[in-house]
C-alpha cells in the first residue's frame, strides 16, 4: 500500500505507509523509504557499485550489507522499511522527523499516521498524564493504548508469522546512542525548500474552529494551538517542500521544563484521581530521563539537553505530520544539532503569552470552553477530571502566571473531549499495553 | 398551495400549507412546457417565534421551483392553527405537533422528508431531533437556530448574564457587551421574576413569561403572537443544544446572517466544527450584512441548490432519493 518509485531515493518523498501482515503489499527485498537521503555518492563508492546502479539498487544494497545498522550509514531525515524471508525491518535516521506507527494487539500493522489503524484507538492514560505534564517528548508509546512510535534513529526487526491472526515477533530493537545521533546529523545537507513563517495577525476564533479538524487529521489530541496556526500556513503554501521556521517551535518546552521543575501539583485541580494514578508511571519517566542525562556527561544543562533529544524532535515530527496531511514534506533544519543548540528558549514573546486569554469572546475562547465541558458539553471524559466550576477557575486563575501552559492544558482537554466524542478515541481503564516480546536472535 | 388540517394526539387540529411543484406550476405545467415532475422530497418548515406560515410563502416558492415539495406548519396557537395562542399544554408539545405532522404526511404520501425552520423553528426541529432521533428523516437545515438559552450562543449580553456568567464560571465576566437600541426591536424581553416563579410553581405556566416587541395592534393584523407563556418559551428553547447537535446523523444546512440580532456570529462556526461529526455532510453560510429577518430571503437562494444536489431530479442524487425513501420506508 505504498506509492514509492525506485528512482528518486535523494528527492523528497512525501508518502504514507500501510503496512500490515499482508505482506504482498510490499515486494521482497526491496526498500521502501519516506523521505530523504543524501549521501548516495559516498554510499556508492563504499558499496562498489557503479552510476549504473539505480539508487534504489544503493539503498537495497545498502540494506544487505549492513541490515540492522543501516541508519549508522544512511545520512539524511527518513524512515525506511525492508522486507525479506518474513522479516520486517524497519529503521528512522537520526533525529528524523517522520514518524511511524506499528501495533501488534490485532494483527500486525505499521503506518505512518494514527488515523490509518482502522479501529478507534484506546486511550492510554498514563501517556496522557505525560503529555499533560511534560508535554510532547519522543517517546516509543503513542497516546494509544498498544500503539508504538518509533524512535529517531530506532531500529525494529520483526518476523511476521503466515497465519490467520497475522501476528508478528519483535526479534531486534536498537537505538542510536544520542551523542551518535548527533554525529551523524551534522553531515546532513538540507535540500533547498521555501520557509513559512508564523503570522504576526492571527485570527483566534479561527485558530479555535481549527483545533478540532486538526485533531481529527492527527488522531491525537492537539497539543498547542501554534499546531493549528501552522496548519492553516501549510494549507494556503503552494511549495510542496516547505522549510521549518523556528518560529513554529515556539510553543515547546515550556509545558516540560515546568513541571520537572514542580513536579506537577497544578495538574492536581482537575485530574481526577484514576488519572493521576498514574502519576508515578510519570515519574518513573522523569527520572530515566534525569538518569540519562547524568550518564551521559555532556556540557549542556539538563533543560538544554531535554530539548534538544526529546522535546524538539517531538515537535518536529508533529509539525511533518501536519505537513504530510496535506501532502507537503517538511524539511526541517534542526536536524542539524548546531541548528538545533542555537534555538531560542526564551519566555518571552508569544511563547510565553499563548494564543487566547480571558477577555476574549466566550465561545471561541479556549478557557471558557473549557469550562462549558461539564455545564452544558457533555463531556465524555468527565472520569478523568473535574470540570466543575470551582476546580477549573481555579486552575485557569493560573493563567496569569503560566498562559502557554494553562492554554496547552485546555487545549489539550477540548481536543481530546471531541475524539472521544466522536468515536475516534476511546476511555481505556488503563490497563499496561502489550509491546512485542523482544527475542534475541 | 392547500392547506391540510392536521390532527394531533390531542385533537388539536394544525393548518400545514402544502406548495408542491405541480400546484405552483401555472396550468399544471412546468416553465418548460412539459409536465412537472413529482417531488423527489418533501420539507417541513416551521416558522420563527411569534410568527406565522404566511411570511414564508417566498421561501417555499423558491423550493417548489426547484423541484421540491414545501410543508409549511403553523404551530398549534399560531396562524391556522388551533389552540391558545401564546401557550402549550406541556413543555415538548411542539416537537410531538412536528411528529404527528410527519407522520400524517408520510401516511398519505411518503416521500424523503427533511425538517427545518426559522429561528425557534429550528430550535424545535433540534429539540425534535434529540426525542425522536432521524430515522424519518433524510436532512435538516437549520436557518438562524435561536438557541437563546445559552450565554455564549447570544451576540449581545442580557441583564443578569454577569450573575449567570459568575454562577457558571465562578469568576467575574470580563466584560459586558449591552444590547444596542436597534436590536432591541428583534429581541423578546423575558420576565425573570415571574419565570423562575413559573418554574417552581406549575400553576403559573400559562402565564405570559415573554413578550416580543412590537404593537398588538399590527399584530393583529399579521396573526402574530406577542406573548408566550413559560411553557411555549421553553419548549421553543433547548437546554443542552451541545448534545442536540452531535445527534446529527442527516445532512445538514446552516443558514445565518453575521448581522443576526441574538446569534453571535461565531456560535455556528464553533457549533459545525466542535459539535458535528467530522464525517458529517454539513454546510454552513454566514452571510455578510444579513440579519435575523433578512436571512429568509438568502436561504431561499442557498437552499434550493443544496436540495437539487442531493435529492434532485438528475440520476445521481436521484439514487440518493431513492435510498432515502427506503429508509423513510
Amino acid at each position: 500500500m505504498t506509492n514509492m518509485t525506485s528512482d528518486n531515493i535523494t528527492n523528497i518523498i512525501s508518502s504514507d505507509f500501510f503496512i500490515d501482515a499482508e505482506r504482498p503489499m510490499l515486494a521482497s527485498q526491496q526498500c521502501y523509504i519516506a523521505g530523504y537521503i543524501n549521501d548516495t555518492a559516498e554510499l556508492r563508492k563504499t558499496l562498489q557499485l557503479t552510476q549504473s546502479h539505480t539508487r534504489q539498487d544503493v539503498l537495497n544494497a545498502a540494506v544487505k550489507r549492513w541490515g540492522i545498522k543501516v541508519n549508522q550509514y544512511l545520512v539524511g531525515d527518513y524512515v525506511l522499511v525492508w522486507f525479506e524471508d518474513n522479516k520486517l525491518l524497519v529503521t528512522s535516521a537520526a533525529r528524523a522527523s517522520l514518524s511511524l506507527f506499528w501495533q501488534q494487539q490485532e494483527g500486525f500493522s505499521l503506518a505512518t499516521h494514527l488515523t490509518q489503524f482502522d479501529k478507534p484507538r484506546q486511550l492510554n492514560q498514563a501517556k496522557l498524564l505525560q503529555q499533560l505534564v511534560l508535554g510532547p517528548l519522543c517517546d516509543s508509546q503513542s497516546c494509544f493504548d498498544g500503539i508504538h512510535q518509533l524512535q529517531p534513529g530506532e531500529t525494529l526487526l520483526w518476523l511476521l508469522f503466515d497465519n490467520a491472526k497475522k501476528k508478528a515477533l519483535l526479534l531486534k530493537q536498537e537505538q542510536l546512542p544520542l551523542p551518535q545521533q548527533l554525529e551523524l546529523t551534522q553531515q546532513v545537507v538540507l535540500p533547498k525548500s521555501t520557509t513559512v513563517v508564523a503570522n504576526s495577525d492571527i485570527n483566534r476564533h479561527q485558530l479555535f474552529n481549527a483545533l478540532p479538524p486538526l485533531a481529527h487529521q492527527l488522531g491525537e489530541p492537539v497539543a498547542d494551538a501554534v499546531l493549528a496556526e501552522f496548519a492553516a500556513a501549510i494549507a494556503e503554501c503552494k511549495e510542496e517542500q516547505i522549510m521549518l521556521d523556528s518560529s513554529w517551535l515556539e510553543g515547546r518546552s515550556t509545558l516540560g521544563e515546568a513541571a520537572f521543575a514542580d513536579s506537577h501539583r497544578w495538574c492536581k485541580k482537575i485530574v481526577k484521581r484514576q488519572l493521576l494514578k498514574n502519576t508515578s508511571k510519570v515519574q518513573e519517566r522523569q527520572n530515566t530521563l534525569k538518569a540519562a542525562f547524568v550518564l551521559e556527561q555532556n556540557p549542556l544543562d539538563f533543560s538544554q539537553w531535554l530539548d534538544l533529544h526529546y522535546v524538539l524532535p517531538a515537535w518536529c515530527q508533529l509539525l511533518q505530520r501536519i505537513a504530510q496531511q496535506y501532502g507537503k514534506t517538511l524539511i526541517n533544519p534542526f536536524i542539524r544539532p548546531e541548528r538545533a543548540k542555537a534555538l531560542p528558549r526564551t519566555k518571552q514573546n508569544r511563547a510565553a503569552t499563548g494564543y487566547f486569554d480571558l477577555l476574549q469572546v466566550s465561545i471561541c475562547n479556549v478557557y471558557d470552553a473549557m469550562q462549558r465541558l461539564m455545564r452544558n458539553g457533555d463531556a465524555l471524559t468527565h472520569q478523568l477530571f473535574y470540570l466543575v466550576p470551582p476546580a477549573t477557575a481555579k486552575f485557569i486563575q493560573q493563567s496569569r502566571y503560566r498562559p502557554r501552559y494553562i492554554e496547552q492544558v485546555c487545549i489539550q482537554l477540548l481536543t481530546l473531549d471531541y475524539l472521544v466524542k466522536f468515536r475516534c478515541t476511546t476511555m481505556n481503564n488503563g490497563h499496561q499495553s502489550n509491546r512485542g516480546t523482544i527475542v534475541e536472535p | 398551495m392547500n392547506t391540510v388540517m392536521v390532527e394531533a394526539r390531542d385533537g388539536c387540529q394544525l393548518a400545514c400549507h402544502c406548495h408542491s411543484p405541480q400546484s405552483n406550476s401555472p396550468q399544471g405545467n412546468s416553465p418548460q412546457g412539459n409536465s412537472p415532475q413529482a417531488p423527489t422530497a418533501r420539507l417541513l418548515f416551521l416558522h420563527g417565534g411569534s410568527f406565522n406560515s404566511r411570511r414564508y410563502a417566498n421561501f417555499a416558492k423558491a423550493c417548489t421551483n426547484a423541484g421540491f415539495e414545501v410543508v409549511l406548519c403553523d404551530w398549534r396557537g399560531h396562524g391556522e392553527s388551533q389552540g391558545i395562542p401564546g401557550t402549550c399544554d406541556y413543555i415538548g408539545q411542539m416537537e410531538d405537533d412536528l411528529a404527528d405532522i410527519m407522520a400524517s404526511f408520510n401516511h398519505d404520501a411518503p416521500l424523503p422528508t427533511l425538517i427545518g425552520g426559522h429561528s425557534a423553528g429550528a430550535v424545535i426541529c433540534l429539540r425534535y431531533i434529540e426525542k425522536y432521533g432521524q430515522s424519518k428523516i433524510v436532512g435538516t437545515y437549520l436557518i438562524a437556530p435561536a438557541v437563546s438559552n445559552a450565554m455564549e450562543a447570544l451576540r449581545f449580553d442580557q441583564e443578569g448574564s454577569k450573575t449567570g456568567f459568575w454562577l457558571h464560571f465562578w469568576r467575574k465576566k470580563p466584560a459586558f457587551n449591552g444590547t444596542p437600541e436597534a436590536a432591541r426591536k428583534y429581541i423578546p424581553r423575558i420576565n425573570t421574576r415571574l419565570f423562575w416563579l413559573a418554574f417552581v410553581l406549575p400553576f403559573l405556566r400559562h402565564r405570559t413569561i415573554m413578550s416580543f416587541p412590537g404593537s398588538e395592534k399590527m399584530a393583529k393584523i399579521e396573526g402574530r403572537v406577542l406573548n408566550y407563556s413559560f411553557n411555549l418559551m421553553v419548549s421553543v428553547s433547548i437546554h443542552k443544544y451541545i448534545r442536540a447537535f452531535r445527534q446529527i446523523n442527516v445532512p445538514v444546512i446552516f443558514v445565518c446572517g453575521q448581522q443576526d440580532e441574538i446569534l453571535h456570529p461565531e456560535f455556528l462556526p464553533t457549533v459545525s466544527q466542535w459539535h458535528l461529526s467530522p464525517e458529517l455532510d454539513k454546510q454552513l453560510h454566514m452571510l455578510d450584512k444579513v440579519n435575523h429577518m433578512t436571512v429568509m430571503n438568502a436561504a431561499s437562494r442557498i437552499l434550493p441548490t443544496w436540495l437539487s444536489q442531493r435529492w434532485g431530479q438528475n440520476p445521481s442524487s436521484k439514487k440518493a432519493a431513492e435510498k432515502a425513501v427506503e429508509k423513510a420506508a
